[in-house]
């Protein structure tokens, strides 16, 4: 009976934290719905019309390109980003190699930075070899920030991992 | 070999905001300190600093203290129904980008059409200009980053949890132990590392914070919510300044690799 009871106020609790959450996206998106005049009167009242119009103006009107852009630089940096941190994190955990603590110590020094420390060297390294204008200038610089919290959590996961199989032979009676 | 590639624009990139420490952009004047100086004695520095602590600090207990508690019940014996379902509805925040939530949240702190505005005028309760008065700013700020990152660290924490074998918690629960204790003395040591690394993160976070800021209130009315990325920001593009924009840079990467050490010395992790 006790179990029943804390389970519907479980329950209700995460109802009430996700109606907490959602409440700003689904606040914007119902004005996303509205005329201007109608968002201006009053911002909580529901739409008269379902302006979907919206929604295409804005596509039109360059959203396609930003998309676009958006999709083509994610999952490149994407693909490359997984790669070199899964090959670094597994590395890291798995070799006891000499340098393991000093690539360790580079690799999270990295996740301090951030993009607009180094923004204006990276202007002139960018210029230099010659990709500045283009997606690489973008996703290059990105996949190199992102690897270090990447790597971190990598290696937080890999390091649970026990290192033996569990042995299933060490209690095996059955040879004499 | 992989890592040396990845590197050098990291690297270089330290490299040169070092050189540039005392020296302008255009023609270089070497100028020893001064720049430092400046810095440490600037009226708006202990604002920032005070800004970015207390983000650390509210970040700490909200996204990690009750993140880690919403992931500790989600996993709990209780065994909700919908218990995938809510995990990813509280994750969706935290992928809509910073620079999106940012303008959103600018649209509902908003005087006079803003969502808590008008919820607020419904129960006939005293409006106010939240992102305009610079007292309540940054911590509006701040509320915006919890909302969108709780529900990270919740996932994150969740994915431990799950993590550890039953056997542990069942042979617990023959022992005797209530969930409660269950949870403090089972569940979170075992989850350390997975806990070290979100904490990491928040801190790292607290101090690189420069998105949010940006895209609300740009310092705040009158430099209140003035943090220390948005001022290497302000330094390097807006006064042309890049040795003062270095030394802002290498000041948050010092706090941060300092905090990091610390964190990562007292629980002694990655020890196997």
């Amino acid at each position: 009976m006790k179990k029943s009871i804390l389970k519907i106020l479980l329950n209700i609790f995460f109802v009430i934290l996700c109606i907490v959450i959602l409440l700003p996206l689904f606040w914007i998106i119902l004005n996303s719905l509205k005329t201007n005049q109608e968002l201006f009167v009053n911002s909580l009242a529901m739409p008269k019309k379902l302006q979907f119009i919206n929604y295409v103006k804005a596509w039109e009107m360059g959203l396609y390109k930003y998309f676009g852009n958006s999709i083509l630089v994610s999952s490149v940096s994407l693909v490359f980003i997984l790669a070199l941190s899964s090959f670094l994190a597994y590395g890291l955990t798995r070799f006891n190699t000499k340098g393991s603590a000093v690539i360790l110590i580079f690799v999270l020094g990295g996740m301090a930075l951030s993009e607009q420390v180094a923004l204006v060297p990276l202007y002139k390294i960018l210029k230099a070899i010659h990709i500045y204008d283009t997606y690489f200038a973008v996703i290059l610089p990105y996949i190199a920030f992102r690897i270090p919290f990447t790597v971190f959590l990598m290696r937080s996961f890999f390091i649970s991992i026990p290192t033996e199989p569990p042995d299933i032979h060490k209690n095996n009676y059955s040879h004499y | 070999m992989v890592l040396v590639f990845v590197y050098i624009p990291v690297i270089f990139n330290f490299v040169y905001s070092f050189f540039r420490l005392s020296s302008y952009s255009a023609g270089k004047t070497f100028v020893g300190f001064d720049n430092y100086r400046r810095f440490f004695s600037d009226d708006i520095f202990p604002i920032m600093l005070k800004n970015n602590f207390l983000y650390c600090i509210i970040s700490l207990i909200v996204q990690v203290g009750f993140g880690t508690i919403v992931a500790l019940l989600l996993e709990s014996k209780l065994a909700v129904k919908f218990k995938n379902v809510y995990r990813n509805i509280y994750y969706l925040p935290a992928l809509i980008s910073i620079t999106a939530v940012g303008l959103m949240f600018t649209f509902i702190y908003e005087p006079n059409m803003g969502f808590i505005n008008s919820v607020l005028k419904v129960f006939d309760l005293p409006t106010r200009s939240w992102l305009g008065d610079s007292k309540l700013a940054i911590y509006c700020i701040i509320a915006m980053s919890q909302w969108q990152f709780t529900g990270y660290i919740t996932l994150l924490m969740v994915v431990a949890f799950q993590n550890i074998s039953t056997d542990y918690i069942e042979a617990a629960e023959i022992d005797g132990a209530g969930p409660i204790r269950r949870a403090l003395n089972i569940q979170l040591p075992l989850a350390k590392e997975q806990l070290l690394v979100c904490i990491i993160i928040t801190v790292i976070g607290a101090f690189k914070l420069y998105t949010e800021v940006y895209a609300t209130t740009s310092g705040g009315p009158g430099n209140s919510s003035q943090v220390l990325g948005l001022y290497l920001y302000q330094q390097a593009f807006l006064h042309d300044d890049l040795g003062m924009a270095a030394v802002a840079g290498v000041f948050i990467f010092a706090i941060t690799v300092v905090l990091s050490i610390i964190q990562i010395k007292i629980t002694g992790s990655g020890k196997d």
